[in-house]
């Protein structure tokens, strides 16, 4: 095999990707959404064409993801309709297809769980608690209480091209290339799956568009499905889902379900919190741990509340893996909070923004971890900035003014303000630790070469990652090269999430510059330097809540979104968003607000259009061809504003931001437009006349 | 059967049952073209070719349909003076489109001006809506387009103000 042939891989796109004599993979997949499997009736293939069982893995039949195991391939149970039982692998596409659809799955089906409302301990994959001061006793002095029940529905990522995975022979090693956000869990993966030592795996990232945090650990589980088939096949395998497919089997976002009770005491603060709440993981939650861990502490949102109850329940159901989607967990609570905070503010015949200031985690107070809070958030300046770019004040009184019940024509105004915090780039389940690397080199021409295996995901990042190190070493910024993300050649940098390229990945590269640059004129060229990262307070968790500080670096950010309900239909339509959030140190501004930008459309396109409710059959072809995205005419303006504090103070992960107050923001403007309570995403007209007929 | 037809410039033939698509026949007999075969459905826009001069979404097309005609593919159309244009438009207005739709998107603006180089925001957005990619936010799609038709113009008229 010309190893140029293999080069090209990491560069293309898996579905363009042809290589001489390469074979094509198609999964069999359960027909049921539950039940044991008893075999698997193959049809008579040709010579070319080899199955893979789950008894044909030489090595572990799992992807290992925070902490729990999802099979590669079923072998005894089968837990979601559409988990993969067996692969086929051939020379043609077509012919594969056919065989698969002449291929019997006998299984002894059971009544799936699909419904989270009601769930029993054998579901739960991992509760999380928060306790902090007496809650009982300042529910049984509160002045008022307000109350709310929460749901917000799952997302589809819609990739811009499907998950898929190369494996090829390259001299002595296996190369695989697919789409990830981390690369070594992708080597680690298919090493453990083939039993051979992972120094044998190469894993180059290859393109993957706007992963959006779909592309964690469902690309590991395809890169060891295709590397069996290559191992076993002894042949270069290319394993691509047609969109249909992915859409019905790969993870989407875990679906939320929360009760909030808020105690308000004489001058209407908040003094206390119970919360209950649950994330349906589907099966075998492979992120369940991380998601309810977040869900929890993000439970109060940016509110300080001295006495606090939280309990998370992260449940499994038999639909496929649901996750993480632009964020693990925050902005589902952070939505509830919200919502909470608007009624709360109703109730006590609060300005919305005044009560929120009134009650703002401020130095001092404590956090749900009981440590107290660091830092003093730019509160004032970003609401004035959001109340002056929005006219919000002469906009909310006067949409407020309405007389819906009397008739009023429509269409029906809204406006509604919401705020929340980026949390640092460290994870908060307690068991993946948090320890990465960057390695920087240079060399005697002066050349300056950047090896981290984080995945950049657009040429602003690798731009921002150049300059902040050509910077540190007065050199010109083409002088500074990124080398490709490889296992093997670049140290590991952990998983691309959390907005930590230009968090923790960013300042590792600071930092092992300020190295060279000590450095420099002491040693001979060429200098290497290694710098890496660990969380200096990391999160640990106990039966009753948790310890450390996972606040002290997070960003602030407010929305506001305006909107109308359609006179017909009732259904929202946002006309304007504004958003302000203060980044800490700006790395560059222009992507900064690109960034905020389309996460500020994906977060309109959950709060209205995008609809996804998996049936007693799973995600079938109805789910596929019903799924919306919101139309890009639909887009309303969006203006942002940057709060800035200075050069000194750390650039600060803000890229989810709009995932977490946009959606509350929205329900806070149809509440407003409508003159009813809405406390569940997607927001649609069906939904609003619902409810207005109900009062 | 076997259809002969124009890709890109260069006559090709390929075997297709009556029942393929042109964006199947397109991305496997001529994976070079860049043409994707996502959705099959005409929702995801990978496949979009011009076809006798006009956008089709190539997973509509049953491939008889394409004996005898002219097919250019996004990337081909990219290579042209006219896609390059767009894609310096693209440029200078700091549009970051990904590496799947970048292509495709060029071809749609190209087309647009030559529809109407003053196309209105909400037909340039319509135009766009084809692809379906969440990479890029709708107003730089905008800001690309317009700044492409400057482009056009300065080049037209180096010389004027």
């Amino acid at each position: 095999m010309p190893a140029s042939k293999l080069a090209d891989a990491a560069t293309t796109p898996l579905s363009e990707l042809r290589v001489p004599g390469m074979l094509h993979v198609v999964a069999v997949r359960s027909p049921v959404s539950r039940g044991t499997l008893r075999g698997v009736e193959l049809p008579r293939l040709g010579k070319d064409y080899r199955a893979v069982l789950a008894s044909d893995i030489p090595g572990r039949n799992e992807v290992s993801s925070f902490g729990v195991a999802v099979p590669l391939l079923a072998s005894d149970r089968v837990r979601y309709r559409g988990e993969a039982v067996a692969l086929l692998v051939g020379p043609d596409l077509e012919a594969l297809e056919e065989l698969r659809d002449r291929t019997n799955v006998l299984v002894d089906e059971e009544a799936p769980f699909l419904d989270f409302g009601r769930f029993s301990s054998d579901q739960v994959l991992a509760r999380r608690t928060l306790k902090l001061g007496d809650s009982e006793l300042a529910f049984s002095v509160a002045s008022r209480i307000v109350e709310g029940d929460f749901e917000v529905g799952s997302q589809e990522h819609w990739y811009a091209e499907p998950q898929g995975a190369f494996a090829g022979f390259d001299y002595d090693k296996l190369l695989v290339v697919c789409g990830t956000q981390w690369p070594y869990h992708v080597r680690d993966t298919v090493a453990g799956a083939l039993g051979v030592p992972p120094a044998e795996i190469i894993v180059r990232p290859g393109p993957a568009g706007p992963h959006l945090d779909g592309r964690i650990w469902y690309p590991s589980l395809m890169a060891a499905q295709a590397a069996l088939t290559a191992w076993l096949s002894r042949r270069n395998v290319r394993f691509v889902l047609p969109r249909e497919e992915d859409f019905r089997v790969s993870p989407k976002r875990a679906r939320y379900r929360a009760s909030y009770r808020a105690a308000l005491d004489g001058e209407s603060n908040l003094s206390a919190l119970e919360v209950s709440l649950a994330l349906n993981v589907g099966a075998y939650g492979p992120l369940a741990e991380e998601l309810v861990a977040r869900a929890c502490l993000g439970a109060q949102g940016v509110y300080a509340c001295p006495n606090l109850s939280v309990k998370g329940y992260a449940v499994s159901t038999d639909t496929p893996p649901l996750g993480s989607l632009a964020g693990i967990g925050d902005a589902q609570s952070n939505f509830a909070m919200e919502r909470i905070a608007e009624r709360a503010a109703a109730a006590s015949g609060a300005d919305p923004v005044d009560w929120r200031a009134r009650n703002l985690l401020r130095k001092g107070s404590a956090t749900p971890t009981g440590t107290p809070f660091g830092q003093t958030w730019p509160f004032d300046a970003l609401s004035a900035a959001l109340r002056r770019m929005s006219d919000f004040d002469r906009k909310r009184a006067s949409y407020g003014l309405a007389d819906r019940a009397g008739g009023a024509e429509g269409p029906w105004r809204g406006i509604g303000i919401a705020f929340a915090r980026q949390l640092s780039g460290a994870f908060v389940g307690g068991s993946v630790p948090n320890s990465y690397s960057v390695e920087v080199e240079l060399d005697k021409e002066l050349r300056l070469a950047i090896r981290s295996s984080a995945v950049p995901g657009s040429a602003s990042v690798e731009r921002i990652w150049r300059e902040s190190a050509a910077a540190m070493l007065a050199l010109d910024p083409s002088d500074v090269a990124l080398e490709p993300p490889a296992t093997g050649e670049a140290p590991n940098s952990g998983p691309s999430v959390l907005s930590r390229n230009v968090t923790i990945v960013a300042s590792l590269i600071e930092r092992a510059c300020a190295t060279v640059k000590r450095r420099r004129f002491r040693e001979p060229l060429p200098i290497v330097a290694r710098s890496t990262a660990r969380v200096a307070n990391p999160v640990s968790w106990t039966a009753e809540g948790a310890e450390g500080a996972p606040f002290e670096d997070a960003a602030l950010g407010g929305a506001v979104v305006e909107l109308e309900l359609d006179a017909w239909s009732l259904e929202p339509r946002a006309t304007g968003v504004w958003i302000a959030v203060a980044p800490g140190r700006l790395h560059d501004e222009r992507h900064a607000r690109r960034s905020l930008e389309n996460a500020a459309v994906l977060a309109l396109s959950q709060c209205a259009w995008e609809r996804l409710d998996p049936s007693p059959e799973g995600l079938g072809v109805d789910a596929y061809a019903g799924y919306r995205l919101m139309p890009l005419t639909a887009v309303p303006p969006i203006g942002i504003e940057f709060i800035l504090e200075g050069k000194r103070v750390q650039a600060r992960g803000i890229g989810e931001l709009p995932f977490d107050c946009v959606p509350a923001a929205f329900a806070n403007a149809v509440a407003l437009a409508a003159g009813i309570g809405i406390d569940t995403l997607p927001v649609e007209g069906e939904l609003v006349a619902e409810r207005i007929r109900a009062t | 059967m076997t259809i002969d037809f124009i890709l890109d410039g260069a006559d090709v033939s390929c075997r297709a049952r009556a029942t393929d698509r042109l964006s199947d026949v397109l991305a496997q007999e001529f994976p070079e073209a860049g043409v994707g075969s996502d959705c099959r459905a005409g929702r995801c826009g990978r496949c979009v070719v011009l076809m006798d001069g006009k956008l089709v979404l190539s997973c509509l097309v049953p491939a008889f349909r394409v004996r005898g005609a002219e097919i250019v593919s996004p990337r081909a159309y990219a290579r042209t003076e006219e896609g390059e244009s767009v894609a310096a438009g693209f440029a200078r207005a700091g549009v970051a489109a990904c590496e799947f739709c970048t292509p495709q998107r060029v071809l749609i603006a190209g087309l647009l001006l030559e529809e109407a180089a003053g196309a209105s925001e909400r037909r340039i957005l319509e135009a766009m809506q084809t692809v379906q990619c969440r990479c890029v936010e709708p107003s730089a799609l905008v800001r690309g387009v317009r700044a492409a038709v400057e482009l056009r113009s300065e080049r037209k008229w180096p010389h004027a103000r």
